[in-house]
């Protein structure tokens, strides 16, 4: 695999090099870019199969990057030190990201997934999805990418009734009365929508609360749903659930 | 070639038996075997149940008021099931069980579990205990009762009934309101004797009269109750009758739900619909602890009708009188309960607003007093690394390194809450490196029944105790040192454990270098927080070592 580096510290384009090469044989570092600029004529000249990209550089960021070309026909690994927002975009578009110090367990897994995302061309909208969440002012409903096994389907926040967690496995009920399967722990979902006003009701339930008709007494406490769903409510989440659906 | 077919023909049983065996168990995402306790908590024979993959669905525990030591499973669908149980191994031979197929053929009777399925060995959760087979059994369409009691407490019997078959719709068969046909208040003792010679000794009876679906019922005080007649389920237990009211004092209103059955008769006092409005009354099974492992959907058979209430007594007055009076009271009981609200309001935002202000300083506090990365642990963490880059140990060095970023950035993040597995994560990698420095042995476990990825907990709880046990308990001994560290459910709590076999410490005493002040200090400060779900902190301390015990209780 044909791939860029993308980083402003010439150290961390060094130690990532090095790690690709003990434990990702397959991978072949065409190029390393400590700019933006740089990396923009590289693609340009290039055409790489995989970008590793850091996402804050100095006063950019690798979105910057991204915005400036218009053709994204590679896949990105983000990689970043400690970045609360960017990191939570990036989520959101379910792309994959890398946190520093490397691990090289990680490395190998996220060089995996790109691998079989090129073998199964999965469609490269993510990107233009990501920059499109970015632009987007914090008061817009924001949209969430959830990656099934063919496709990926596009979810605004407001249209997520409820998520119920399945081990290691989350399914959305959506407000249309789709349900889809995504191999993620709910954690991960939780973290992503809480921020958003999502409610995490049990240990196997997040709640949208915009979708919450009353509170019921039974069982000590459960919500019923709009749609006629009923989700208990554990003891511990209790006060927490009345004081968010209260406001 | 007749061999060759005789052969076939020997074989071919032998084949349709090893697909009978094959039934492949229900597990969870990680492999590990998904277990249901099908026996009542106070019961001294813990029975475990697991399902095969057909299973639609499982509720596994309905209890019937009455015997305690009875419990229901329903099964959706299923086509196998192993039953197992966990017995210590000196009390073997007291148990005896009995497995009886739709009562009447016994398939096991009165036997002594026998088939040991796993000998669970010393330090785990329960040492010298061995988990028995009770047996593999097919239960398409069935109703399976399995028998249990330990002697010489013959009596004591837990009983487990596994019903493998479709839900019926309830079918009612009779709905009729019973109504007072005279009013005998006030009558003396030889009056009423002279009215039931009169009219006859059927006429003190409650008068019975059929109530038709969406019927207009005019409420009197003569109306006493309502009783519901339904087609016996054989599990009228789990039935439950819910009436609703659709008024226009009240959009809508649950006025009443029980599964209060006298053989398969309900009976519903007049009390509960007095009130004018539609009334809608449901007949559906509850089903309690219900798991649908595969996500696929389950509808429960549902039986309704309506009927309608008036009250008669509102045509007293005309409609224009009503009117006017509806007017005048309810202007007066408007500014009334405008005033009353007001203030009562004012009150309640008052006092939410201490309230929450209350909880805030908690999690302030909470957040100051969390316990940090004891600067020691991370300049010796960073010197270990440092040793292991000098040694030319690449490899190890760049997993000490991540472990070691994976537990700054934990501190860093500041969640309130983590997942058990991310948790086990962390005090795994936070064990590891201090491995790296003093080479003692250890342990974390969490039992099967934990739903490890999905159960969270206050995060940072485990850290400072284990930091305890690592340096005041372990250190010294070298690779003598034994850290054991187990996560546990008992019923509705979920309880954390740390052991580890150091010199111990006098717990009366006030030790400030072990920061049991600062943690005790956290634990109430969690209490505060979540009121409903008590922590306790335990801490045994003795020369073999110490153990540190936090319960969350009902936190499950």
């Amino acid at each position: 695999m044909r791939t860029i580096l993308v980083d402003d510290e010439a150290a961390n384009l060094e130690n990532l090099k090095i790690l690709l090469a003990k434990y990702c044989p397959e991978i072949k570092v065409v190029v390393c870019s400590t700019t933006i600029e740089e990396a923009f004529a590289q693609v340009k000249l290039h055409h790489p199969d995989l970008l590793f990209l850091d996402i804050q550089m100095g006063k950019t960021t690798g979105f910057d990057l991204l915005k400036q070309l218009t053709e994204k026909t590679f896949e990105v690994v983000f990689v970043t030190a400690y970045d609360h927002y960017g990191i939570q975009a990036v989520k959101f578009a379910a792309l994959d990201y890398l946190l520093k110090p490397v691990d090289p367990e990680e490395l190998k897994a996220a060089v995996e997934k790109a691998k079989i995302r090129i073998k199964n061309k999965i469609d490269g909208d993510q990107l233009n999805f990501l920059l499109s969440q970015i632009k987007k002012s914090e008061a817009t409903i924001p949209k969430i990418a959830l990656p099934q096994q063919h496709e990926i389907r596009y979810v605004s926040v407001d249209d997520i009734v409820r998520c119920v967690a399945d081990n290691t496995y989350t399914f959305f009920f959506l407000s249309n009365g789709d349900k889809i399967l995504i191999s993620k722990p709910l954690k991960e979902y939780a973290d992503l929508l809480k921020p958003q006003g999502f409610v995490r009701a049990h240990q196997s339930h997040l709640v949208n609360p915009k979708f919450v008709k009353s509170w019921l007494k039974e069982d000590g406490g459960t919500l019923l749903m709009t749609n006629g769903d009923k989700i208990p409510v554990s003891k511990p989440n209790r006060e927490m659930v009345k004081e968010v659906l209260g406001k | 070639m007749k061999k060759i077919i005789y052969f076939f023909l020997f074989c071919l049983p032998l084949l349709c038996f090893s697909q009978e065996k094959n039934d492949i168990f229900l597990s969870e995402a990680n492999g590990n075997p998904t277990y249901y306790r099908i026996s009542r908590p106070n019961s001294d024979c813990p029975v475990l149940l697991r399902v095969d993959e057909k299973t639609k669905w499982i509720s596994f525990s309905n209890h019937e008021s009455g015997d305690t030591l009875k419990n229901n499973v329903f099964l959706g669908e299923a086509k196998t099931i192993h039953l197992e149980m966990r017995i210590h191994k000196d009390s073997l031979r007291y148990y005896r069980y009995s497995v009886i197929k739709n009562d009447s053929v016994y398939l096991v009777d009165d036997a002594i579990p026998r088939k040991i399925n796993f000998k669970w060995p010393k330090g785990s959760d329960f040492p010298e205990y061995f988990t028995m087979s009770l047996g593999d059994y097919n239960v398409v369409g069935k109703k399976i009762v399995v028998k249990i009691y330990k002697l010489p407490q013959k009596f004591k019997v837990n009983t487990i009934v596994i019903y493998n078959q479709p839900l019926l719709l309830p079918k009612v068969l009779t709905k009729s309101l019973f109504l007072e046909s005279i009013n005998t208040k006030g009558l003396s003792v030889s009056e009423i004797t002279k009215m039931m010679i009169k009219r006859g000794r059927e006429s003190f009876f409650l008068k019975r009269q059929p109530l038709n679906d969406g019927e207009t019922i005019t409420i009197s005080d003569s109306i006493k109750l309502m009783s519901i007649g339904i087609e016996n389920t054989g599990v009228n237990f789990i039935y439950k009758v819910k009436i609703t009211r659709y008024g226009s004092d009240y959009p809508e209103e649950t006025v009443l739900t029980t599964s209060d059955w006298d053989n398969s008769y309900i009976s519903v006092d007049a009390e509960y619909f007095k009130k004018p409005g539609n009334y809608m009354v449901t007949i559906a099974p509850e089903l309690r602890s219900l798991d649908i492992p595969r996500g696929a959907s389950l509808t429960l058979p549902l039986t309704s009708f309506n009927f309608i209430v008036i009250d008669k007594r509102a045509k007293l007055f005309t409609a224009k009188e009503l009117f006017l009076i509806s007017i005048i009271i309810g202007g007066f009981v408007g500014l009334i309960s405008v005033l009353i609200l007001n203030n009562r309001k004012k009150r309640a935002a008052t006092q939410l607003a201490q309230k929450s202000q209350e909880k805030e300083i908690a999690k302030l506090q909470l957040e100051s007093v969390r316990s940090q990365l004891n600067p020691h642990f991370l300049f010796n963490a960073l010197a270990g690394i440092q040793n292991l880059m000098n040694k030319n140990e690449v490899d190890n060095a760049n997993r000490y390194l991540t472990k070691f970023a994976r537990l700054t950035r934990n501190v860093l993040d500041h969640k309130d809450l983590i997942s058990l597995t991310a948790e086990k994560m962390l005090l795994d990698d936070y064990l590891q490196m201090e491995q790296l420095r003093f080479g003692f042995q250890y342990n974390i476990s969490a039992s099967p029944d934990l739903d490890v990825e999905n159960i969270e907990i206050p995060a940072m709880l485990l850290q400072p105790f284990l930091e305890n046990a690592v340096k005041y308990g372990v250190a010294e001994k070298g690779s003598n040192g034994q850290i054991e560290i187990n996560f546990i459910k008992v019923d509705a709590d979920l309880i954390l454990s740390i052991t580890d076999n150091g010199t111990g410490f006098d717990t009366a005493k006030n030790y400030d270098g072990l920061g049991l002040a600062l943690s005790k200090n956290r634990i109430s400060l969690l209490n505060s927080i979540y009121k409903e779900t008590l922590f306790m902190l335990d801490i045994q301390s003795g020369g073999n070592g110490t153990t540190v015990k936090i319960t969350l209780t009902q936190w499950l």
